[in-house]
């Protein structure tokens, strides 16, 4: 049962987030421009590496989407950061 | 047979084994409970059908498993061992019968070269695993299930938190706790036997100046007057991420209960098992654990036998020749590390003699120790490596792990001030360690590991029937690593997880394949430690409580009416109402509501409201079709896309003002267009300019369907003006119930006029009988989900993930537009446009028509010949018969859809071969006309 | 018409197994050592956005709740996410939902959240029971996952929890306490 911290909340049970996706996917656009291999490499290629490894999660009680830095192999979690623009 | 009881006192038990009366004491196991009555035969070996005896005192007994009924109640495998024996318990053996003593089943034994390990894999080859699995599977059991047993779920897991968690309260543990406790850190001090002290019970030791089992009890006060948690009868069974410990608490009156700890530090203090030495005919009862007949004799008064052999390869296990022999025992001791050779074991139905090279021995016991493991499993499910010590013949913990600390036996540390030493500086213990008055002897251990090639049949995992044998055959078949040998051969993957046969299998395996130990390593640890009930697991998770419902407002109402429950999309609703079964009463609802008006519970469907400057970009992103250009006041159906085009909800989305949109999606979607639309609105959008509220639970919507429905509305008096001029279809308007606001919509699901009323939920109850009221001149009725989703099939309205699946894009259901016209981004637009989004041959959403009354059944396939080969093209989504209509309907998905309208297509279902012509979805009436009659 | 009559539906087992939604005007629950009510009467907000803009809107004096927090006095603004908070005790009256130009967005809650309070001294041992969240620790966000069910936890008092869950999920909450042994 790990911990994950969440930037606004703090320390939470792993059962209250979800799995966001691999951090850095940037969606390509326009749709019209973009090759059928690049697509597919959006939606279904993963690096999926063993060890560090920088993620999107969201924390479903708050609903907050985060950038989280932890290793696949340990468990160990390094960071986690907003990913807002600016403090309200 | 020569066990019995020779001192203590207690209050008498009466109890019975396999039928037979018997008399223990209270604090007696089950297990010393059976020794004390000269019982010998406790089980029959799992596949030869061996007689076995009681060869251990704890969770690591191999042979002792029993069914036991309490209170009327049969729990199947429980260990004889760590059982405590209460009044009136029926006690059986398992896996043989009528009785271990007289199994029926013992002459397999002769068999035993047909069945060695992993014999079944080879009937799979040959002639035909079929004719071997009746009886095997007859075979393949344990102890008996008593259907009627459920075991109450009565306790929820408790969540705890402290600064160090200690795992065993033996010597080691004790000082670790003591040593937290005074440097002011929260403790919890956890063991699974009823008092602390661990093999400070069974040994004489003294520590600080009073007898070991005395300070052990003085420092379990100690932490409890200092407010620290100590709870014995306390399995810490696994241990998960970022040391979060799993509990399992006996307790006597009450219902088990699991903790889920979060410590800071976890002290793994958790001792080491015995392991039995290998050789000949070691199985035989009467042979037994050195340690048990010292634990059997300290904590319970049994003497294991009269004229006792205790043969072993290190001074620990040494050492408990004197007691018994204090306690009247003739013993003869063996010390292999001298040279001597246990070449067997005499007497079929238990120890009548030993030979020991060369030499006969008689006897009525033999004890026997071949070393000591540490018990290390918590800090290996940690993920911690073990290394391999030499000196003392063990696995012991390598690397440290951040968080935990192993020490005492459990870390190799096997004399007692090494122990309390080890435990004081795991508890941050400041100043001097506890002092033993002996410091204890090492272990000085010579490793006897098992000889490959030698002669007899030698055991070394008894609950599976492993032999050396075995291993040799897993070694010839190539299972040469420890992992495969575990699967071949099933080596400590009985209840006993291999906690006395692990080494000696793994020890066995590095001798034949010429590696060493170390080399040949351990399989993976994973919890639980014991085998733990489900209902310690489960919690208070059965029945209603496993996994709720949601509630309408209106469930009292409903059930007044006579509704019928069912589940749908995460909510109880009504399914139908009154008497009759489903399908009458379905007929009749559905027959009806086309005739008069029906008032359907709506209340489910989302309601999810997006404010914000922003909020029009998002929504047009989130949804296939086009919403900017909607009016406020009114609706549009749509789709919501996933990124690879599929369908993944649709519904309708209302615009309240410029910057406010109410979407609308089916009930059991709620938390998934959710979550959509907040990963849009922080990754895409600025969240500072959008709000999105789910306020499905907040309001109540009510249904009125039917020709009579805008009367019913009428009398309801709303304040809304209802002509078709001022509320068409697609339109909402606001009025007034009781004070609040009331949200009239025109919008059908049925194909007919239809009104929703939204309304806060508590204002609910008064409309629904208001409504109710109102519509007893109109012949008006509750009407449920069944209905519902019936008379939209007669107009071809789809059910997204019923007439569509993981592949159907929006151009399968016939809705070009957006895909073909829309110029900016949406979910899933590049998907709609790959090779497979662009094939001539997908499947499309259409109507089935057949001849008769029959309707196809739901799933039946619709096949064609394709390249020669009879192939699907197809299947039905959704069938009924229609009362409207008087004849079957049905939806289908099938290849090139559209283009087959008017064709007679096949079908196939469970062999029986049907046809159907292919039709728009839409049976009944599809101008449309019935929405404003 | 052909009898088309069908066999018994699998899943009949939900029409009996689903005890009744209780009475939530009316239900309590009285044991050794605590006692369950659900507390009706609260107005309740959900805002969204600038939440300083909101409070200032509707409850200027509120004070601001986290987890586990002890409420001495309503109106109270239980913070949920950096941006989103539920005002409760507000006296200005039900709230049209939408965007306002302050920069916040705001939708009438009251139906929206069941409340029930558990009080007592065994109140901690129920709530050690029905959440793994550090309460000791507190966290900014009342939000925890309490019985299964998502909610909101703060006290009123040090032996009384309120919790806010969405109404439709107050029965299984309540059927979670009801059986509770003892």
């Amino acid at each position: 049962m790990q911990l994950f911290p969440c930037p606004f909340c703090g320390p939470r049970d792993e059962t209250e987030f979800h799995f966001g996706g691999e951090a850095g996917k940037v969606r390509p656009e326009p749709a019209g421009e973009v090759s059928p291999a690049a697509w597919s490499r959006y939606l279904h290629r993963n690096a999926n590496p063993r060890g560090a490894t920088r993620e999107i999660w969201v924390h479903l009680t708050c609903g907050e989407f985060f950038l989280m830095e932890r290793d696949t192999v340990t468990h160990a979690v390094a960071a986690s950061w907003s990913l807002r623009k600016e403090e309200p | 047979m020569t066990a019995r009881r020779i001192s203590g006192s207690g209050a008498s038990l009466s109890f019975s084994f396999d039928g037979r009366p018997l008399q223990g004491r209270a604090g007696d196991t089950i297990a010393s409970a059976l020794l004390a009555s000269g019982v010998r035969i406790v089980g029959r070996g799992f596949k030869y059908h061996r007689p076995r005896g009681i060869y251990g005192h704890w969770t690591e007994e191999p042979n002792a498993l029993v069914d036991v009924t309490r209170d009327g109640r049969t729990t199947p495998n429980l260990r004889a061992t760590t059982e405590w024996l209460t009044e009136g318990m029926i006690v059986r053996s398992v896996n043989a019968a009528p009785t271990a003593e007289t199994d029926r089943s013992r002459y397999l034994d002769r068999f035993a070269r047909f069945i060695p390990a992993g014999f079944y894999y080879k009937t799979f080859l040959w002639p035909d695993w079929h004719r071997f699995e009746p009886s095997i599977r007859a075979m393949a059991g344990l102890g008996r299930l008593d259907p009627d047993h459920e075991p109450p779920a009565d306790a929820a897991p408790v969540n705890a938190r402290c600064d160090i968690l200690v795992v065993g309260a033996g010597p080691a543990g004790l000082a670790a706790a003591l040593a937290a406790s005074r440097a002011g850190r929260s403790v919890m001090l956890v063991d699974d036997r009823p008092e602390p002290g661990g093999s400070l019970l069974w040994n004489e030791t003294e520590v600080d100046g009073v007898g070991g089992a005395e300070w052990a009890g003085a420092v379990a006060r100690e932490l409890r007057d200092r407010g620290q948690r100590v709870l014995p009868d306390t399995t810490a069974f696994g241990v998960f991420d970022h040391n979060l410990v799993a509990l399992w608490e006996r307790r006597h009156d009450q219902p088990d209960r699991q903790w889920r700890v979060r410590a800071k530090t976890v002290v793994v203090a958790a001792g080491s098992i015995e392991r039995p030495l290998v050789f000949p005919d070691n199985d035989r009862p009467g042979v037994m654990s050195a340690e048990a007949a010292l634990v059997y004799l300290k904590l319970h008064g049994v003497l294991v036998g009269e004229r006792i052999v205790l043969a072993a390869n290190n001074d620990r296990a040494l050492a408990a020749a004197e007691p018994l022999r204090a306690a009247g025992a003739a013993v003869t001791v063996a010390d292999l590390r001298e040279g001597p050779v246990i070449d067997g074991v005499h007497g079929a139905s238990g120890v009548e003699a030993v030979t020991i090279s060369g030499r006969r021995m008689e006897a009525d016991c033999l004890l026997v120790s071949g070393g000591f493991t540490p018990t290390v499993h918590l800090f290996c499910q940690a993920k911690g490596r073990l290394r391999y010590d030499d000196r003392i013949a063990a696995f012991v913990p390598g690397e440290p792990l951040p968080g935990m600390a192993v020490a005492g036996a459990a870390n190799g540390a096997f004399s007692l001030q090494e122990a309390l030493d080890q435990g004081h500086a795991a508890g941050g213990g400041n100043g001097v360690a506890p002092r033993a008055a002996a410091s204890g002897a090492p272990l000085s251990i010579k490793p006897a590991w098992p000889r490959p090639g030698s002669k007899g049949r030698q055991w070394i995992d008894f609950q599976n029937d492993v032999t050396v044998k075995d291993v040799e055959l897993a070694a010839r078949e190539n299972f040469r690593s420890v992992e495969h040998l575990k699967r071949y051969t099933t080596l400590g993957m009985a209840t006993d997880q291999g906690k006395t046969s692990n080494m000696n299998g793994l020890a066995a395996m590095a001798a034949i394949t010429g590696r060493t130990i170390e080399a040949t390593g351990t399989t993976t640890y994973r919890p639980p430690f014991v085998p733990v009930p489900f209902t310690v697991i489960a919690g208070r998770r059965r029945g209603e409580l496993f996994n709720p419902v949601r509630r309408l407002v209106l469930e009292a109402e409903h059930r007044a009416a006579g509704a019928v429950f069912r589940e749908y999309g995460g909510w109880l609703r009504p399914a139908w109402y009154g008497p009759g079964s489903a399908f009458e009463a379905t007929l009749r609802e559905a027959k009806q509501a086309r005739e008069t008006v029906a008032i359907f519970d709506g209340s489910p469907l989302g309601k999810i409201e997006v404010m914000g400057p922003q909020a029009t970009d998002l929504v047009d992103y989130n949804s296939y079709n086009t919403l900017s250009t909607l009016k406020p006041g009114r609706f549009r159906y749509g789709f919501m896309l996933t990124e690879s085009g599929v369908v993944y909800d649709d519904g309708v989305t209302a615009r309240i003002a410029d910057d406010h949109y109410l979407v609308s999606c089916s009930s059991g979607h709620v938390p998934g267009v959710m979550a959509r639309l907040e990963e849009w609105r922080q990754d895409r959008f600025d969240p500072a300019k959008i709000a999105i509220h789910n306020s499905t639970a907040g309001l109540a919507t009510l249904t009125a369907t039917g020709p009579r429905s805008r009367r019913l509305l009428e009398a309801l008096a709303l304040g809304v003006d209802l002509s078709d001029e001022a509320l068409p279809h697609m339109a909402f308007a606001d009025g007034v119930f009781d004070g609040a606001t009331a949200r009239i919509a025109r919008v059908s699901f049925t194909g007919d006029r239809s009104y929703e009323i939204t309304v806060p939920a508590s204002k609910a109850p008064a409309l629904f009988a208001a409504m109710v009221e109102a519509g007893r001149p109109l012949d008006a009725f509750p009407m449920g989900s069944e209905a519902l989703l019936l008379l939209r099939a007669e107009k071809g309205f789809l059910i997204a993930g019923k007439d569509t699946d993981g592949t159907t894009m929006p151009h399968d259901l016939g809705v070009r537009g957006p895909r073909d016209r829309r110029a900016g981004e949406y979910v899933g637009k590049r998907s709609l446009f790959t090779d497979d989004a662009m094939r001539d041959d997908r499947q499309q959403l259409v109507g089935l028509s057949v001849e008769g009354e029959t309707p196809l059944p739901t799933g039946a396939h619709a096949v064609d010949r394709i390249e020669g080969r009879r192939r699907s093209i197809g299947f039905v989504t959704s069938s009924y018969w229609s009362p409207t209509l008087g004849r079957p309907i049905a939806l289908a998905l099938i290849r090139r859809g559209l283009g087959r309208i008017g064709e007679t297509i096949e079908l196939v279902h469970l062999g029986r071969p049907l046809k159907a012509s292919v039709t728009p979805p839409c049976a009944l009436d599809p101008e449309g006309a019935r929405l404003n009659a | 018409m052909p009898d088309l009559r069908q066999r018994t539906a699998p899943l009949d087992h939900a029409a009996t197994l689903w005890s009744p939604r209780p009475d939530f005007a009316s239900v309590t629950i009285e044991r050794d050592g605590w006692a369950a009510r659900s507390v009706t009467g609260l107005s309740q907000c959900l805002v969204s956005g600038n939440l300083a803009a909101a409070r200032k809107a509707f409850a200027p004096d509120a004070l601001e709740m986290g987890l586990w927090s002890i409420a001495t006095s309503i109106p109270i603004l239980v913070r949920i996410a950096r941006d989103r908070a539920l005002i409760v005790g507000h006296d200005t009256g039900v709230v049209p939902s939408g965007w306002r130009p302050e920069g916040f967005a705001a939708s009438d809650a009251t139906d929206l959240y069941a409340v029930v309070e558990i009080a007592g001294p065994a109140m901690r041992d129920i709530v050690a029971q029905a959440t793994a969240a550090d309460l000791d620790s507190g966290s900014p966000s009342a939000t925890v996952v309490f019985a299964g069910l998502q909610a909101l936890l703060y006290r009123v008092d040090e032996q009384a929890a309120r919790i806010h869950v969405e109404t439709s999920q107050a029965t299984a909450l309540w059927h979670w306490l009801e059986k509770l042994p003892g």
